[in-house]
């Protein structure tokens, strides 16, 4: 059975690695280029153009939208390639990051120091996601295009807990035998 | 010599378009099908998904994958005559198809990053045939899957054990990066070009495609059983199996060389064919 979170979110500490979870709320879009200028923002201590405290970021590039405002498809990036940025983003406030695939060790120990966590969805499944997704609004960075930063609302948005904020990490191929242990 | 008009290649081509970007490959879709009966319960909610997915991109016209990929043209040349200029007319054709369809334009300046904005340029590779048509077969591949690409130049002494190690280890480092289960496709041989080149035309095949070329099967069916031994499996859950299917490609190298590259195409794999 998947758990309910709402975000913004107070409290993810219940969260455990391996959970399917249902997302609510409103979250952002950011992947790499956008990444790139939220680290810069940080460190050169500038107004960021979304908060971060409670908020939750879904590395995704949609297709543009389509006649209804809304993207066709919108899966999930992946994550390695923001890794270098992910600390520095959970240091600044950041509660969650979204994508598909593993992440660096460093990922990891950030995720138990800031008491954040990482979500993995469906990768190549972008047609399915894009229609638990209600309505989207680009917030900033729009010189960029698909790498812009979007605020979506999401529906029962499907996800799983990859690290929790212990730090418990889901290995390569873990999720399956986890399954069975709790079944 | 048989004359194509520029408005059949067109008409063709968008439709090979279409049916890369909607249809999910029968053959990948009766391996959901399939694999569903295989996985635990748990698991076969997720298998679902990919399955609702296929059916939400054919049914509401939304891409398969967001990430629309650059578009990689094979042509097959035979007899023909063309009355139109072909790079010019396919890149025509994709940026239009890309605008009308609300597809993803992801082909970037390599240092500015600059969009280009439109998904072109088409990389087209080509062929020549002794046949009365032209043919071609479209890939639609996408960054996750490209950047699982590898390839090494070995020792000519090095031999096939080292080979299929590399191979193995490669794949057990990109883990569940490029979307399993995947297509892998391995050239061995020619020049590190066309082994890479290769590698990416396997691809194309359907699964439980066997080569004429026994040892290109006997090495395919080895590293199938390898990788699927990894702890990966589908997204890296776990569960049902890594790569659907390896295809391998051996060419005639240099006696001083022996390059070897790999290509993986994702669970959503996308491509279409025309011929005229």
């Amino acid at each position: 059975m998947a758990i309910s979170l709402h975000f913004p979110t107070e409290d993810i500490s219940h969260l455990r690695c391996g959970q399917m979870l249902h997302l609510s709320g409103i979250i952002y879009t950011a992947r790499d280029q956008a990444h790139k200028r939220l680290a810069e923002a940080i460190q050169n201590q500038k107004d960021l153009p979304i908060p971060l405290q409670g908020q939750l970021i879904y590395y995704c590039g949609p297709t543009p939208p389509r006649e209804d405002g809304l993207f066709g498809s919108a899966g999930p990036t992946t994550s390695a390639r923001m890794d270098p940025f992910t600390p520095l983003l959970f240091s600044a406030g950041l509660t969650a990051c979204m994508g598909k695939g593993p992440r660096s060790e460093e990922v990891r120990q950030a995720c138990a120091q800031y008491k954040s966590i990482y979500l993995i969805t469906f990768g190549g499944a972008g047609a399915f996601l894009a229609k638990h997704i209600t309505s989207q609004r680009l917030v900033a960075y729009p010189d960029l295009g698909t790498e812009a930063i979007y605020e979506l609302t999401v529906e029962e948005f499907p996800a799983i807990v990859a690290i929790d904020s212990e730090g418990k990490a889901l290995s390569e191929g873990e999720w399956a035998s986890l399954q069975e242990e709790n079944a | 010599m048989k004359k194509i008009r520029k408005k059949d290649f067109v008409r063709r081509m968008e439709e090979a378009l279409h049916t890369a970007h909607f249809s999910l490959r029968p053959d990948v879709f009766a391996y959901f099908e399939r694999i569903k009966d295989e996985v635990p319960s748990g698991a076969k909610e997720i298998v679902s998904v990919y399955q609702e997915n296929a059916f939400l991109a054919h049914q509401e016209k939304r891409a398969l994958c967001q990430d629309t990929g650059y578009v990689q043209v094979y042509l097959y040349h035979g007899r023909v005559c063309l009355d139109f200029p072909l790079q010019a007319t396919i890149e025509e054709v994709v940026r239009s198809f890309y605008k009308k369809h609300h597809l993803r334009a992801s082909l970037a300046h390599p240092l500015t990053r600059e969009n280009t904005g439109d998904n072109t340029p088409v990389f087209l590779t080509t062929e020549w045939t002794e046949e009365e048509r032209l043919e071609g077969v479209i890939l639609i591949k996408g960054g996750g899957s490209e950047n699982t690409t590898r390839s090494r130049l070995f020792l000519p002494t090095d031999g096939l054990p080292k080979i299929e190690e590399w191979i193995v280890e490669e794949m057990k480092s990109i883990g569940s990066k490029g979307c399993p289960p995947y297509l892998l496709g391995v050239g061995i041989g020619g020049t590190l070009e066309k082994a890479l080149s290769a590698s990416k035309q396997m691809l194309l095949k359907p699964l439980g495609y066997r080569s004429s070329d026994a040892t290109a099967n006997e090495i395919a069916h080895s590293l199938k059983q390898k990788i699927n031994s990894l702890p990966i499996g589908f997204q890296g859950l776990g569960f049902g199996e890594t790569v659907m299917d390896v295809f391998v490609k051996i060419l005639p190298c240099h006696i001083a060389t022996l390059p070897v590259a790999f290509s993986i195409g994702c669970n959503s794999v996308r491509q279409g064919h025309f011929s005229l």
